[in-house]
């Protein structure tokens, strides 16, 4: 995949070796902290600038984000994110960003959002402005990045908060803390990277079960994330408790596909899911490999119930 | 012509604010630090080959202006361009500009040097990298660059012994170590965490001065930078262990300027030093405030 013409430029930086996890790349919660940044410059084009978000209360809030990953990141490397509006409807808006290695274009990750013009106040999506509206449709661009997984999850994502059906299903506790005051936006909201760095921890986690733990990845073995389709319920504050449920939905050849259901643990209540494909990787070629046989069958024997 | 080029974009995080309501200054260089990394590639030094050839240039001196708080939410952007160039040294600008007020919230004079990462040494820039210079050579008015006066006794200010700062007066401000993942990916404590270091000691400076934190959560005032004049001297390494020693060499009606010497705690070398001008912040009107008379009478008893 090339980089797509007409993109505008909405952030640039580096990747630095404190944002690279065990696996030697960039981890996951830094796109999405990258992203996010991108998506206020965005606001800023369309004319929702901080100052102004903040006096009328509104703000462009993600709903969904599909992250495909394409290339490693590693630290010391120069990026840069381009990004368009998709599409615009009555309080919803598209967008895709590219986020490239600013030394030769190549794309290392795209993602597409689905955003709502979320009034802060009343907590629910609001109308775009007549003027805002059409300031997006100038930075509407045609796209040809993937705009969710190829194959969808069989049975969906089960977006009920229901953490005794999700456990007869088969997925268990990967995760469990507090969201930290740090972690939020300025307008006290957990920040959408806070939301991804559990979804990681749960993949930790949840590896051990099946032989993907720390022994795994000590032994020299690598494993990368193909893409995470998330979807946000609600916007956590600092102090809120949190647990986190995961199971493995699909296991293939080198992958591995989670489901991620996080919860605020004091009220049950769904904070974001996520479907995602982690897949095992040759440490030196950073190609795909089949996971060793006893990987193969643990995995089997820990598949979630499908829904019927 | 105009060599300016765009080297870092972004949004001001929340969590880069501090107890100010601002951010902080150690982010102001973490941009600038990342503006460093384009600008490496623009002077053909990018990732892939810095690797290979080992050439690529590090900090001596920044001597940036703070001019406009960034709040959190802040949509900022750097561009980068070279001032004059040497045969081993440059001297580039970043400017950080808020884009949402197209104010320049933060200017930066520096001094670059020409390096040979694999003998860890300085070296004159390559041809090719003069050439690429010459294009992005850009000229600020003398006015807007950043303008720094040493102070009149610098040299002894700039003598490495703590035990005499001690002796002098000096107030330990920072003691810490290095962490390992604070470190880039040149394997430099990178620049951002020199500044972090300073800024901690900021605030215990202040505290020495008559204005603890309590004071300053009640009264809602504070300090903010104007201006930093910082030298690299010798790179910690991450592991190593520092003490960083400050004291008033100025003192205003609302501005203090002290220097700070940051030690390696292990061997007594200097590692870096800042020079500094704060103002007092009204952080409810965000404006510049008058210092308590008592924290100037505090500060000019320091002087001497």
């Amino acid at each position: 995949m090339v980089a797509s013409a007409g993109f505008e430029e909405l952030w640039r930086g580096v990747a630095y070796p404190w944002e690279c996890d065990h696996m030697g790349h960039m981890n996951v919660q830094h796109y999405a902290s990258k992203g996010a940044e991108a998506a206020q410059w965005l606001m800023h084009r369309i004319g929702l600038p901080p100052a102004r978000a903040a006096e009328v209360r509104r703000v462009m809030a993600p709903v969904a984000d599909y992250f495909r990953f394409r290339r490693e990141v590693r630290g010391g490397d120069i990026l840069a994110i381009r990004g368009a509006v998709l599409e615009i409807g009555e309080d919803r808006l598209a967008y895709a960003l590219e986020m490239v290695d600013a030394e030769n274009d190549e794309i290392c990750a795209t993602s597409c959002v689905s955003a709502i013009h979320l009034d802060l106040d009343a907590g629910r999506a609001s109308p775009w402005p007549a003027a805002l509206r059409q300031s997006a449709s100038r930075l509407q661009r045609p796209w040809e990045g993937e705009r969710g997984p190829r194959q969808a999850l069989a049975g969906g994502v089960d977006a009920r908060s229901d953490m005794a059906a999700d456990a007869r299903d088969g997925c268990v506790p990967s995760y469990r803390g507090t969201v930290q005051a740090w972690e939020c936006d300025r307008f006290g909201r957990m920040a959408p990277s806070a939301v991804m760095a559990r979804f990681s921890h749960g993949v930790w986690q949840f590896g051990q079960a099946i032989g993907v733990g720390p022994a795994f990845y000590r032994a020299g073995n690598v494993t990368a994330g193909l893409f995470y389709d998330l979807r946000y319920h609600a916007w956590p504050v600092a102090g809120d408790v949190l647990v986190l449920l995961s199971g493995l939905s699909e296991h293939g050849r080198s992958s591995h596909r989670y489901l991620h259901k996080l919860y605020d643990a004091a009220t049950g209540r769904l904070v974001a899911t996520a479907d995602s494909i982690g897949i095992n990787i040759d440490a030196a070629t950073r190609r795909p490999i089949a996971w060793p046989a006893e990987v193969a069958a643990q995995s089997a024997a820990r598949l979630l119930k499908v829904p019927a | 012509m105009s060599g300016w080029i765009p080297t870092a974009r972004g949004a001001v995080n929340a969590w880069e604010c501090d107890h100010m309501g601002h951010m902080n200054v150690q982010f102001y260089v973490g941009r600038i630090a990342d503006g460093a990394s384009h600008l490496r590639a623009a002077l053909g030094m990018p990732p892939s080959v810095v690797g290979d050839t080992g050439r690529a240039f590090v900090v001596l001196e920044h001597c940036i202006e703070y001019r406009r708080e960034l709040r959190a939410g802040a949509v900022v952007w750097v561009e980068s361009g070279v001032l004059e160039l040497a045969e081993k040294t440059a001297t580039v600008c970043y400017r950080l500009w808020n884009a949402e007020t197209a104010e320049l919230a933060a200017i930066s004079r520096s001094v670059i040097v020409s390096v040979d990462l694999k003998a860890r040494r300085s070296a004159p820039w390559t041809e090719a990298t003069r050439t690429r210079a010459e294009a992005l050579r850009v000229t600020v008015d003398a006015a807007e660059l950043p303008r720094y006066t040493p102070p009149e006794d610098v040299e002894r200010l700039d003598r490495a012994d703590m035990a005499r700062d001690l002796a002098e007066g000096w107030l330990e401000t920072h003691r810490g170590a290095a962490n390992a993942w604070e470190c880039d990916h040149l394997g430099h404590w990178n620049a951002r965490f020199y500044v972090d270091r300073f800024a901690q000691g900021a605030f215990h400076l202040h505290s020495a001065l008559g204005m603890p934190p309590d004071w300053m959560r009640r009264s809602r005032r504070g300090t903010a930078a104007l201006m930093q004049h910082i030298r690299y001297r010798r790179e910690l390494m991450a592991g190593d262990t520092m003490v960083l020693l400050s004291k008033p060499i100025a003192v205003t009606e609302k501005t203090v300027r002290y220097y700070n010497k940051l030690y390696n705690a292990a061997t007594g070398a200097l590692s870096a030093t800042m020079d500094v001008l704060d103002v007092g912040l009204d952080r409810t009107a965000r404006r510049s405030a008058a210092l308590p008379p008592e924290v100037r009478a505090k500060a000019e008893a320091m002087l001497a």
